[in-house]
């Protein structure tokens, strides 16, 4: 699905990220590790395109991200509030993604109801904008977004910051069934070791831009990430 | 409440750190270099009016007696102290920006909440329009009116004028809070304003001079001294409590909430994803204060330019200054919106970037915007040409240049726009998201025209010059999709430098 070949990105005279090989297989659910500026975002953002690197070539589906636009049409993202639309409310907003991604709008309301339960009545008031929602709601409505019209491919960076213990629960099943039912590729960073366990297929851990750890996940694993991460405590 | 009055701090410490933390934002600012030269123009022009204030205050005595050699100098001031009062009330509101203080940050440090109001207020103080009196006053009492009048009369003079300027002052700072409303206060105290002149001069009621009499008499009793008194301490108190009331998150420093239904244009809907891009800009530019009023503002500019027109025989009936007047008009919608195009999406371009559509489409919505602006601009200006029918070709110009050929340059050189827009935030005297680029943009955008026209011009073929423009445009229509690859590519080279420069806030 994406494959990632001497990777290098610079700030400055300092890798920010620097990847020699790196592959992600269809349908997997790829969990993504590291402590603050180990170079999650920087990845994610890469491969969405969102900033150019110092060498090296990422490829989704044998395209290169770089110079075909092919993967946006089965890429779902969302990694910060700069993928939001403030001044639309939520509906217009996924009704918005829904026309791009060529789902009906009553596709569009059924997928909304299968949600329901995730997304919550706040964010459909009327007159509301996403500008006026909360962290969490505006987080639910990014990460909703990114699954509208069945991608084969989801990015989410840091999808359980801001949502509620429920929220929480609720969204580790959506993507534990998009994984196992729809085959979709999960990338999901985020700092919740147990979550990360739980949701992904394969675990990697980045450290001042390099990999570090690359396994796949089994029951051990949660205690492996805790033991990894708490050497770095003194 | 006397505590309001004592503008100081028992802590220097957190002067010290305010004025540091102004200092590095300042000089860390993102936007530095634009920072330095316009600082660099408001000290030149603080410099200005500096010597402008001081240089009346030593000659105004001569200016007047000149003008009308047998009047009483002081008197005919006090009757303009008048409309000195009234519009520097007017300037306060309008145009005095209160000192920023991002007060969220310090809310919930352990600074007392009065404390940092007193500051705000304190801050507020230092400003051109607060030391105009007394660049005015100090040179004027030293040439001409202790000599006139004697030193209490004119201490007593100069401190009332000076203790209602300061009232004006925390007056505007507290109706600078109705920042929303800006625009109807600003048009009603002018309103205000005309009205009283008219009144003034035509209905004999002689405000001015009456205020004069009474100002005069309040001066020699010193019963002005107490009003200015009164007044600056009620005002003190008055915006302090509002701002204290108003130093809450929900309150005064909540940004704009609206609840308002605002078009949906639904039907745009059915054009794919170009429609859906489309109806985001048309969403964007109806539902966000500062897109909103810049086009308002361009939409204001018409009828001036329209006087201009018709006013046979002026520069801007003919020759280069109709041209001009031709690409302007049918233009105020790209010469206001495109001029930041792209910034207008910097709070979301990385959806942008990596939404599910071509970003072909996306360069393309954003010429039909501009085209569809246009148009509407020509069919508001095609009735017009019934009466003046000689117009019609130079209207007929301006549409296919600006459409073919203005519209283009746009695209192409806001790619190297690199400033971020907060929607929210007004329009008046907002410099957000420009630079060097919006004033660089009028050497093609304007000079162009000019660059084809002059040497016909110049040969008395006047009409050829205007048929080449058209020429020029109807070219840029037929090469549109080579041009298109080009912008396209263009695009693309600089989308990262863009969405770098759009991320930061």
């Amino acid at each position: 699905m994406i494959i990632i070949k001497d990777l290098q990105k610079k700030q400055g005279r300092y890798f920010q990220l620097s990847i020699e090989h790196l592959q992600i297989n269809q349908g997997e659910s790829f969990g993504l590790l590291g402590n603050n500026g180990a170079g999650k975002t920087t990845l994610f953002r890469l491969i969405l395109d969102l900033i150019e690197s110092n060498s090296g070539t990422i490829s989704i589906q044998g395209k290169p991200v770089h110079t075909t636009e092919d993967w946006k049409f089965i890429t779902g993202s969302f990694l910060d509030e700069s993928f939001l639309i403030d001044y639309l409310s939520a509906l217009e907003y996924f009704e918005m993604l829904g026309k791009l991604k060529g789902v009906s709008k009553e596709k569009l309301l059924e997928l909304i109801e299968t949600y329901r339960s995730f997304l919550g009545d706040d964010m459909f008031v009327k007159g509301k904008f996403i500008r006026d929602l909360s962290k969490g709601n505006k987080s639910k409505v990014g990460i909703f977004s990114a699954i509208i019209g069945t991608p084969k491919l989801i990015i989410l960076d840091e999808p359980f910051a801001n949502l509620d213990p429920s929220s929480q629960i609720k969204l580790k099943e959506i993507l534990k069934k998009k994984q196992r039912e729809e085959g979709t590729t999960l990338l999901i960073s985020s700092h919740d070791l147990k979550h990360m366990s739980e949701v992904s297929s394969r675990i990697v851990i980045l450290h001042n831009g390099e990999i570090v750890k690359d396994e796949n996940t089994n029951e051990n694993t949660l205690k492996e990430l805790e033991t990894y991460f708490a050497k770095f405590v003194d | 409440m006397f505590e309001a009055l004592i503008l100081q701090f028992s802590f220097p410490a957190m002067m010290k750190m305010f004025l540091t933390l102004s200092w590095k934002n300042f000089w860390r600012s993102v936007s530095l270099g634009k920072n330095l030269l316009v600082n660099l123009m408001k000290g030149f022009m603080f410099v200005y009016l500096s010597f402008v204030f001081i240089f009346f205050g030593f000659f105004i005595v001569k200016l007047i007696s000149g003008t009308n050699p047998d009047s009483n100098v002081l008197e005919i001031l006090n009757q303009y102290l008048f409309y000195y009062f009234l519009v520097d009330l007017l300037v306060r509101v309008l145009f005095v920006a209160t000192p920023k203080l991002d007060l969220p940050v310090f809310l919930c440090l352990p600074i007392p909440r009065r404390k940092l109001v007193k500051y705000y207020l304190f801050r507020s103080v230092f400003n051109l329009n607060n030391l105009a009196p007394v660049l005015f006053l100090v040179p004027f009492c030293l040439s001409f009116l202790i000599e006139e009048k004697g030193w209490t009369y004119s201490l007593v003079w100069s401190f009332t004028i000076i203790l209602l300027s300061f009232s004006f002052h925390f007056l505007a700072l507290f109706l600078n809070k109705f920042q929303l409303k800006k625009p109807i206060l600003g048009m009603l105290l002018i309103g205000g304003l005309g009205l009283f002149v008219w009144l003034d001069f035509s209905n004999g009621l002689f405000f001015a001079s009456r205020f004069g009499i009474a100002f005069d008499k309040f001066t020699s009793t010193g019963i002005g001294l107490i009003i200015g008194v009164i007044m600056l301490f009620f005002t003190i108190q008055g915006s302090f409590r509002f701002l204290i009331k108003n130093s809450y998150l929900d309150k005064g420093l909540s940004s704009e909430k609206r609840k308002i239904q605002f078009p949906e244009f639904s039907f745009l809907g059915r054009f794919g994803s170009l429609g859906q891009m489309i109806k985001l800009d048309l969403n964007l530019i109806f539902r966000n204060s500062r897109p909103r009023s810049t086009l308002i503002f361009g939409v204001l500019l018409i009828p001036f330019f329209f006087y201009n027109f018709l006013n046979q025989g002026s520069f801007w009936s003919e020759g280069f200054g109709l041209i001009f007047m031709s690409v302007f008009l049918l233009g105020v919608f790209q010469l206001n919106y495109n001029q930041y195009l792209f910034s207008w999406d910097s709070s979301y371009f990385d959806f942008i970037l990596s939404g599910s559509f071509k970003t072909s489409d996306y360069l393309m919505s954003k010429y039909v915007v501009t085209v569809f602006f246009t148009s509407i601009a020509f069919l508001f200006m095609a009735p017009f040409c019934f009466f003046y029918p000689q117009f019609l070709q130079y209207f007929i110009m301006g549409y296919l240049l600006n459409i073919g050929v203005i519209a283009y340059i746009y695209l192409f050189i806001m790619t190297y726009n690199r400033k971020r827009i907060d929607l929210a935030k007004g329009a008046l005297f907002n410099y957000e998201g420009s630079g060097y680029i919006q004033y660089l943009l009028a050497v093609p955008v304007l000079g162009l025209p000019f660059l084809i026209y002059a040497p016909f011009y110049f040969l008395g073929k006047e009409q050829a010059g205007v048929y080449t423009l058209m020429a020029f445009g109807i070219a840029g229509l037929i090469l549109h999709k080579p041009i298109f690859k080009i912008l396209l590519k263009q695009f693309k080279n600089q989308k990262y430098k863009m969405a770098a420069g759009f991320r930061k806030k």
